[in-house]
Formats: structure tokens, C-alpha cells, sequence
């Protein structure tokens, strides 16, 4: 087991390098001078000594392989660089911004696995009925509406509507920015946010980011319950004389749960996707905005040194993923059994 | 298979040319079981009509994507301007029917691409197995860990914002999935009694690959390609609206509701409306998709 | 006549059946009393008649068994004893267990009875038995249900048990998942969990068809020596002849829904009454043969449920069926041939090769 696991760690690394040096040369080494794409793209005819300016301050003109050398030594002693756009550590941009986009994520990951796997559940176990075709409709419904448009709707009906509509301040919930002023006192536990002002910020882009996820994991644990229902030792246990509630929790479930453990993991990259929307609609101030923002700026240290955190946080991750799987399947922590 | 279903099932008296009318039957069967499927029959409408839609276009938006309408800006649905008029007074309901040919080519062309790789790649690589396999497999997961949204971005910044683009980007980053998927079909048909048959009788590796396991494979293959052009025109939409797709004044539908994102208290109908179309194409290959994989279900659980 | 040659003969030396002898019939009390059990599925493509008229008895130290191909109704029978099919319709027929129609009883009254009076094993213990959980926790679950105990008690009695149907070092394996089983241990496993609680009725559907051949003795013993220590009955359900030649004392024959002979394991396979019978005794491989006789199988396919023949189901493979003629125009209802040994031929075996 421990060595499965510093495999898995060491894997991590190469995945690393190759997935920022595949990032570092497509900026690079495609058409287009890098210090033109900087200043604005051909497109706007910048002015040459800018270009110049530019060139000298990032070392631009040396060849690429230097450049690369360069940056990879400087990772490696911890600086992730300078953002183009507006001078600013790349470190401190991550400090900063990080923790909003982790916050926004945990809350997401809580709604997704509470409501989702319940809705699953019930709707597998209450097979054919109302509730049952309610949720399958819903979450195909939920799955197929871009996060984006979710998010305006949600910003329309519960923050624009009550507005116009003259509703009391204290109903009207928040569609940008994360709260004001925001200081670090002001969350418990690092995610809980303290004051009734910083919830109403948080509610709409949380469900947003959450749908996609909630849905995905619903029809998940759905069709796994419904798979696990048919199986022999849910025969068994019935021909054992346990009551449905029984059957259901204490052989069923722990069944069911395997494969949606695994979509947990795959779900990450997704919702990390919806993260750039959700946080881009909702102006939330977190990692996903500001590498949206970076990449169009051709902000090249910011886009790197973000992606690069993004790609280690979530390799570990799914190596947590995976460790819970063997956890819950004594199948696989043991290997094949004695047959 | 369910009691009742395996009890009724065993024999009945055929006769020994059954067998022959037993293989036909699996896509008349798969028909018939699709057929009952409400929503996939209604998501295969809505399909079926939004290419006619895309086709004929021309003949059923009442205005051209550029035309404006001076004196109409931002309005409301309107018997002139049935899906309203956005920022500079183009009529939404033309832009939204010209914008289904855009979302069409690229959901269907990119889906093509990823597809045809994923599944050169993926049966490779399941059926070689071994270190090639392991190798290959390591390759597809070190890219999967880039955040897909990253690399999109990325990857379409730099080809430029067109339409041509993103049907790359999407095809290019689609396949790894696809890969994925296709492998693990193959690793387990791998194993399958009439494989290790044509081996023994000395069948060459291709042709084992593509003429006993390929089609056998075609149901989750074909399952999760319909879903995937559904998921596809999702992503399109993102990059559009993220500005990275085709630019105005294609009408893009992701690029529709990016553009109306400014006026959501006064005008929401700019942002619902390319909202809605985006939000029901992809429902309906969800529908789809999800019909067609209960119908080519051998393994019917009980109805 | 039969046409079971000597050395084949149950209770000839050297055939499996030998042993068959050593087990008496019980005459203990009357457990379960099938009368005229009727039971059907409605499916898409019509209704599927799998238990037709099905009547026989099951007395304490017994061991039962049901005989028949895939479809034949054995399996549904005693699935519709326990309640297990919520989509099986029963149309007629009662099944009185110690005096009460369980068929009236309500689920949760079912549920006492079920692994409280009586249990079941099923095919394949490795499917059939929980991948996540211990073998001891899954063993012990039964005796937290039904016996009320506490976590420890119920646990210790698990060990117990195990120790019973034969697994060495008991207390180790009970920690084990079921996939670190062998197939024969899993199956042992199986019958500790069903005999937790001391069921007065032990149904075991094909519990050795999934094992190794020389693995099937084993369980099968432990199956009977545990029948005689807890002082219960066994329903026996399987295809396989040569394993019910060595322990069954009366047995059952089932072909497409209905039954077609009954009687002691003796009669039937001594004084056989029904061509469906001889024809399977008949296609049985014999070991002590010379194998110069090809092996005998009997023509055709088992029948749809839903389009049963006309007329008596097994007219159309039937070697001496008189078509047309009373074989294909009337049900035959079952004939006491004496000694309560009954089957369901117009004809007698007498008769057959009459003409």
C-alpha cells in the first residue's frame, strides 16, 4: 500500500513538468513574436520600443531553451515569477487568490456530495416514481444548462428581480464579488464564512458551481444503486430477513458508493472548468478569474505559475480519490484473494 | 437478466436456423426499445428539427445576422423581433437560428476528430497492452491533469479566435477521453472467449482489432459519442462566451450570452434566450444518448 | 421397463447413491406443506406460467429435493416460499408452513421467518455474499437480527459456527473478506450464516453447481451433517442427479412449471415413472460403463413458459408419446403409482413399451 502510494507521488512530478513545459512552448514556440502577443497582439500595432522594452525585461530574446532553463531554475527555488500585466509576484498573486478559490470549491464539493448522492439514493431506491422521474429529468435538465447561463439566471431571479422588485435588503443575495470589507478574521475554520453578509456572497456562486457536479454525481449514485439492487448478496441479505432500510444501508450503499467515489475524483477537472466560469460571472476572486483573465492577456508567469499549483493540488487529490476507493473496497487494497 | 425474464427466455423449441434471425433482430430490438423511450424520441426531434433548422436557416430567419433595426435596441420579444433585439439592434431570433449551424459544425466536427483519434489511440492501446499500453496510458493522464479549461483557453488563444479553432482545441483535447474510454471496452473484450478463438486461429492483430472487437465495442462507443457532441457544444459555448471562439459577428451562442451578461436587469432576454437554445441542444443529445444506451442494453434490467 | 442396468442402480455397490441408504427417510413432524401452488410473471411478451400446480411435503430431518433443467420452476418455488419475488403473482395454491399459509402472512412476519425458521443458500457464494464486509460480520448480522444479540455475542457464536461447517481456524477467517475464500470455504461460509439461528428449514438452491467437482462432496456433507445436528429439513434444489442419488430421500421433478413425478429418491430412481425422468437418469455419464454406448440425451429444447405445448409439456420430446392422441390434447394430473409415489403420465411405465 505505502509503496502504491510514493509511486503515485512520484508520478506527480513528471505529469508536472510536462504538463507546464507543454503550456511554456505552446506560448512560445508558435507563430507570433511573444513580446508583440504581450503588448496587445498584432492586431493592435503596438509601438516597437514598447515591444523592445518588453523583450529586454523578460529576457525574451534568448533562445527558447534558455528561457525555458531559466524558468524551471527559478520554480525550483520558489519564485513562480513576475505577472506581465501588472508586476506582481506570481506568489502572491496564488496566496491571495487561492484560498477564495478553495473556499467557493469546498462548499461546492459539500452541496455536491450531500445533495447529490442523497437525490441519488432516494430516487434510485423510489425507482418509477414521481420523485424518481422528477430527479431523472432534473438533473439531465441541470447537466445540459451551461454553468454560465445558470449563473445568470440565479443572479437574475434572486439578486436582480428582488432588487427591482423593492424587496428588503436583507433578502436580496449578492452576484459579485466576495463581500466587503473582507478580512481574514472572517472566516471560521478557514471556509465558514462568519458574518450574514459574506453567506449572501457565497450562496449563488456556490449552487452554480455545485449543479453540474450535483447533477453528474446524482445520476451517478442513481445508476450504481439501481446496479447494486440487482445484485446476489442484496438477495442474501433480503433471504437473511433484514428490512429494506437494512438491506438498503448497510449492503447496498457501501456497493453503490464505489463508482461515484471515482467520479468525485474525475469531477474535480470539471468542476475546476466550471470554477473559471462560475468565478468569471460572479467577478468571485479566485485562481479560476484570474487565469481567465491571464490567458487572454497573454500573461504568461501568471498562467504557469497558476496552472502549475492547480496541476499539483490536483494530482494529490486524486491520489486521495484513489486511497479512499481502497478504502471503502477491500477488493482492491488486498489484491484478488485466495481463488 | 431478471427472473422472469431468463425463466421465459430458456429455449423455445426454435429450430436451428434461429440464430440467423437472432443477430438481425439486435438493432430492430434496440429500436423498438429506443422507441418507447419518451425523452429520447423527443430529444431526437428536437435534434432532427434544429438541423433542419440550421439547414434551411436562411429560409426561416426573417433578418440577416447584421442587420440592424435603428429605434429597436435592447428591446423586448416583439411580433417583429420575436426573440427581442440586443446592444446594437440585431434581431436575436435570426442570430440564434444562424447560430445553430455554427454550434452544429463545430459540436459535430470536433466530436468527429476527438472520436476517430480517441478510438485509433484507444483500441491501440488496450489490445497492445504490456508496456505500450502503460506508456501510452501515462502520456493521456499527464494531460488530463492539465485542467481542460486551461488548455483550451490556451490552446485557442494561440491558433486565434475563430470557429475553425475551436473545432481543433475540442478535437485535439476531446480524445484523450475518448482514449480512456475506448481502452478500457477493449481490455475487457480482450479477454472474451471469441478473441482468444480468432487468435488461436492465427487472425493477425488489426484484423482481430477492427473486425471482431471494434464492433462489439460500438455500443458504449456509439452511447457516449452521441453524449459527447452534446458535451462538446457545452464546452463551445464556454470558450465562446469566455470570448475565445468565433467573434462578432458570428452568432455564437456562447458569444451571445457573453455579450448580453451586461444588460441582465434591463434586457435578460439577450442572455436567456441564447441561454435556452444552448441549454436544450445539449439536453436533447443527453436524451439521446442516454436512450440509446439503455436500447443497445443487453443486460435489460427488469423495465 | 427402465433401463437402468445393474451397476448403475442406486445402492449398487460403488455408485455414489450407495450412501443413500444410511440416511433414513425422516418421519419427523410436517414442516411445509405445498398444495397446488400456482405462481406466473406478467412480462411484456406474455404471462409466464413458472410454478404450475405444484404439491408436496417437507417433514423435519428430511432431505427434499427439487430436480429439473434451467426453467423448469424449481428455483422460483422456492423463492416464492420465502417471498423473495415481489413481481411474482401466485394465482392459487397455499403454502402452509408449521400450520400457517405463509402466502397470508405479512412482510414483516415474513421477515422473522425468514433466516429465523427458514434459510437460504444460494449458487454462488462469491456473488452472493457482501464484497465489502468480513465474513464474521456478515455471518454474525444474522444473530443481531433475529436472535437480538449484542455485537460480541452474536460475533463469538459467528466463530462458532464456522468452526462447525468445517473451517479451520475459524476465528482468523472470520476477520477475512470473501474474496480470500476458496469457492468450497465460501460456501461453508454460506451455510454458517444460514444455520445462525437454527432454522428448522434449510433450502440450499444449487448450492454446489458453482464449485470444484471435488469440492461439491465436501459441502454437501457438511450440508447433511448439519442438517442432523441442528435437527432440521433440507430442500435441495439442483439439475445435477448424482447429487441427489446421495442424499435426498424423497425428491421432486419439475419440468416446464409443473411437477412430474414424486416420491422417495428409491422409487424414483429404481421403479422410474415419468419418460422425462428416464430420459434424464438415462443421459446421466456413468463411470463404471465401457463407454462403448453413446451418451443418450433427450431430443429437444425445454419449452417456452409462455406457449407451453398443448396438452402434457413434454409430448413433444417425448419418446413414447401417443401425438395425436391424449398426450397432446390433455394435461396429465398426477397418478399414485403406490406408496405415494405419484407422476404425471397418462401412461404407466408398463405401458410404454407396450406397443
Amino acid at each position: 500500500m505505502t509503496s502504491y502510494i510514493i509511486r503515485r507521488i512520484l508520478i506527480i512530478i513528471p505529469t508536472v513538468f510536462v504538463a507546464i513545459s507543454f503550456l511554456f512552448f505552446l506560448f512560445y514556440a508558435l507563430p507570433g513574436d511573444p513580446a508583440t502577443l504581450i503588448a496587445g497582439g498584432a492586431e493592435r500595432n503596438p509601438n516597437p520600443i514598447q515591444i523592445q522594452q518588453i523583450t529586454e525585461r523578460y529576457g525574451l530574446d534568448d533562445p527558447i531553451l534558455v528561457q525555458f532553463f531559466n524558468y524551471w531554475k527559478d520554480v525550483l527555488s520558489g519564485d513562480l515569477g513576475e505577472s506581465f500585466q501588472r508586476g506582481q509576484s506570481v506568489n502572491d498573486i496564488l496566496k491571495d487568490k487561492a484560498p477564495n478559490s478553495i473556499r467557493l470549491g469546498i462548499w461546492a464539493f459539500i452541496i455536491e456530495v450531500i445533495v447529490g448522492i442523497s437525490v441519488g439514493l432516494y430516487s434510485a431506491i423510489r425507482r418509477y416514481s414521481i420523485a424518481d422521474k422528477i430527479t431523472t429529468i432534473g438533473t439531465a435538465a441541470l447537466s445540459a444548462i451551461p454553468v454560465f447561463v445558470l449563473g445568470f439566471i440565479l443572479q437574475y431571479v434572486f439578486a436582480v428581480l428582488p432588487n427591482k422588485r423593492g424587496w428588503p435588503e436583507w433578502m436580496q443575495l449578492r452576484t459579485s464579488g466576495i463581500s466587503a470589507p473582507r478580512t481574514e478574521e472572517e472566516w471560521f475554520l478557514f471556509f465558514i464564512p462568519v458574518g450574514p453578509d459574506q453567506w449572501r456572497y457565497l450562496v449563488l456562486p456556490a449552487i452554480t458551481l455545485a449543479s453540474v457536479s450535483t447533477a453528474l454525481a446524482a445520476r451517478m449514485m442513481r445508476g450504481s444503486m439501481l446496479e447494486v439492487q440487482g445484485a446476489d448478496y442484496m438477495r442474501t441479505a433480503k433471504a437473511k430477513g433484514l428490512n429494506e432500510r437494512q438491506v438498503v444501508a448497510r449492503h447496498g450503499l457501501r456497493n453503490a458508493m464505489l463508482p461515484v467515489i471515482t467520479l468525485l475524483g474525475i469531477d474535480l477537472g470539471v468542476t475546476i472548468g466550471s470554477a473559471v466560469l462560475t468565478e468569471t460571472v460572479f467577478s468571485w476572486p479566485g485562481l479560476g478569474s484570474t487565469i481567465a483573465d491571464a490567458v487572454t492577456a497573454r500573461d504568461l508567469p501568471v498562467v504557469l505559475g497558476l496552472t502549475l499549483a492547480v496541476v499539483v493540488v490536483f494530482s494529490f487529490i486524486n491520489l486521495l480519490v484513489d486511497i479512499s476507493y481502497a478504502w471503502f473496497d477491500p477488493r482492491v487494497r488486498l489484491g484478488e484473494g485466495s481463488d | 437478466m431478471s427472473l422472469p425474464e431468463a425463466v421465459a427466455d430458456s429455449g423455445a423449441g426454435e429450430d436451428m436456423f434461429s440464430d440467423e434471425v437472432r443477430t438481425t433482430s439486435l438493432w430492430v430490438d434496440a429500436w423498438k426499445r429506443f422507441r418507447r423511450n419518451k425523452l429520447a424520441i423527443i430529444g431526437m426531434v428536437f435534434i432532427f428539427g434544429l438541423i433542419l433548422v440550421a439547414i434551411f436557416a436562411d429560409l426561416i430567419a426573417p433578418y440577416s445576422i447584421t442587420e440592424r433595426d435603428s429605434g429597436e435596441f435592447r428591446s423586448g420579444p416583439s411580433w417583429d423581433h420575436l426573440f427581442g433585439t440586443d446592444i446594437i439592434g440585431r434581431d436575436v431570433f435570426s442570430r440564434i437560428v444562424y447560430g445553430s449551424r455554427v454550434s452544429l459544425r463545430i459540436g459535430i466536427f470536433s466530436t468527429f476528430i476527438a472520436m476517430f483519434i480517441g478510438i485509433l489511440v484507444g483500441s491501440f492501446a488496450g489490445y497492445t497492452g504490456g508496456k505500450t499500453e502503460g506508456f501510452i496510458m501515462r502520456f493521456i493522464d499527464m494531460f488530463l491533469a492539465i485542467p481542460y479549461i486551461v488548455l483550451a483557453i490556451a490552446v485557442a488563444t494561440v491558433f486565434g479566435r475563430s470557429e475553425n479553432s475551436v473545432i481543433l482545441v475540442l478535437g485535439l483535447t476531446g480524445w484523450l477521453a475518448v482514449a480512456r474510454i475506448v481502452r478500457s471496452t477493449f481490455l475487457q473484450l480482450k479477454k472474451v472467449e471469441y478473441v482468444e478463438a480468432a487468435r488461436a486461429l492465427g487472425f493477425g492483430k488489426f484484423r482481430i482489432m477492427y473486425r471482431h472487437i471494434l464492433p462489439n465495442a460500438l455500443q458504449p462507443i456509439i452511447v457516449f459519442g452521441t453524449i459527447a457532441i452534446g458535451s462538446t457544444i457545452l464546452a463551445e459555448a464556454a470558450l465562446s462566451f469566455l470570448g475565445v471562439g468565433p467573434q462578432d459577428p458570428t452568432p455564437a451562442w456562447g458569444l451571445m450570452v457573453s455579450q448580453g451578461k451586461g444588460d441582465l436587469a434591463n434586457a435578460p432576454h439577450l442572455t436567456f434566450f441564447p441561454g435556452l437554445a444552448i441549454s436544450l441542444t445539449v439536453l436533447a443529445f443527453v436524451f439521446v444518448g442516454d436512450g440509446l444506451r439503455d436500447a443497445l442494453d443487453p443486460k435489460l434490467k427488469d423495465r | 421397463m427402465s433401463d437402468l442396468t445393474a451397476t448403475d442402480a442406486p445402492g449398487a455397490p460403488g455408485s455414489l447413491a450407495e450412501s443413500a441408504n444410511r440416511f433414513g427417510s425422516g418421519s419427523g413432524e410436517l414442516l411445509l406443506s405445498l398444495e397446488d401452488l400456482e405462481a406466473v410473471f406478467e412480462t411484456d411478451d406474455g404471462v409466464v406460467q413458472a410454478v404450475d400446480g405444484v404439491t408436496f411435503d417437507v417433514h423435519r430431518g428430511e432431505v427434499f429435493s427439487i430436480v429439473g433443467e434451467s426453467g423448469s420452476g424449481k428455483s422460483v418455488t422456492a423463492m416464492t416460499i420465502m417471498g423473495l419475488l415481489p413481481t411474482v403473482k401466485v394465482r392459487s395454491g397455499s403454502i402452509m408452513w408449521k400450520g400457517q399459509n405463509l402466502l397470508d402472512k405479512s412482510e414483516n412476519e415474513m421477515r422473522r421467518i425468514r433466516g429465523g425458521e427458514i434459510a437460504m443458500i444460494f449458487q454462488d457464494p462469491l456473488t452472493a455474499l457482501n464484497p465489502v464486509h468480513t465474513v464474521g460480520r456478515q455471518v454474525a448480522e444474522m444473530g443481531r437480527i433475529h436472535l437480538d444479540m449484542s455485537k460480541k455475542e452474536a460475533g463469538e457464536r459467528a466463530v462458532e459456527m464456522l468452526g462447525l461447517v468445517g473451517i479451520p481456524e475459524p476465528r482468523k477467517r472470520a476477520k477475512m473478506y470473501p474474496h480470500e475464500f476458496s469457492g468450497g470455504m465460501r460456501q461453508r461460509a454460506m451455510i454458517a450464516m444460514a444455520i445462525m439461528c437454527e432454522p428448522d428449514l434449510l433450502i440450499a438452491d444449487e448450492p454446489t453447481t458453482a464449485l470444484d467437482v471435488t469440492v461439491q462432496a465436501q459441502v454437501l456433507e457438511v450440508l447433511v451433517d448439519i442438517k442432523d445436528k441442528i435437527d432440521s429439513a433440507i430442500m435441495l434444489i439442483t439439475h445435477d442427479l448424482g447429487v441427489v442419488a446421495g442424499l435426498s430421500d424423497q425428491m421432486m421433478v419439475m419440468y416446464a412449471g409443473s411437477q412430474v413425478e414424486l416420491g422417495t429418491t428409491d422409487e424414483i430412481f429404481y421403479s422410474t415413472a415419468h419418460p422425462y425422468t428416464e430420459g434424464l437418469l438415462n443421459s446421466v455419464p456413468d463411470l463404471l460403463s465401457d463407454h462403448s454406448e453413446p451418451l443418450v440425451p433427450i431430443k429437444g429444447a425445454p419449452p417456452s413458459l409462455i406457449n407451453r405445448p398443448s396438452g402434457c409439456a413434454f409430448h413433444p420430446r417425448c419418446p413414447y408419446a401417443r401425438v395425436p392422441g391424449v398426450c397432446s390434447d390433455t394435461v396429465p394430473t398426477l397418478r399414485d403409482e403406490g406408496h405415494g409415489h405419484l407422476s404425471a403420465c397418462h401412461f404407466t411405465s408398463v405401458d410404454w413399451t407396450g406397443e
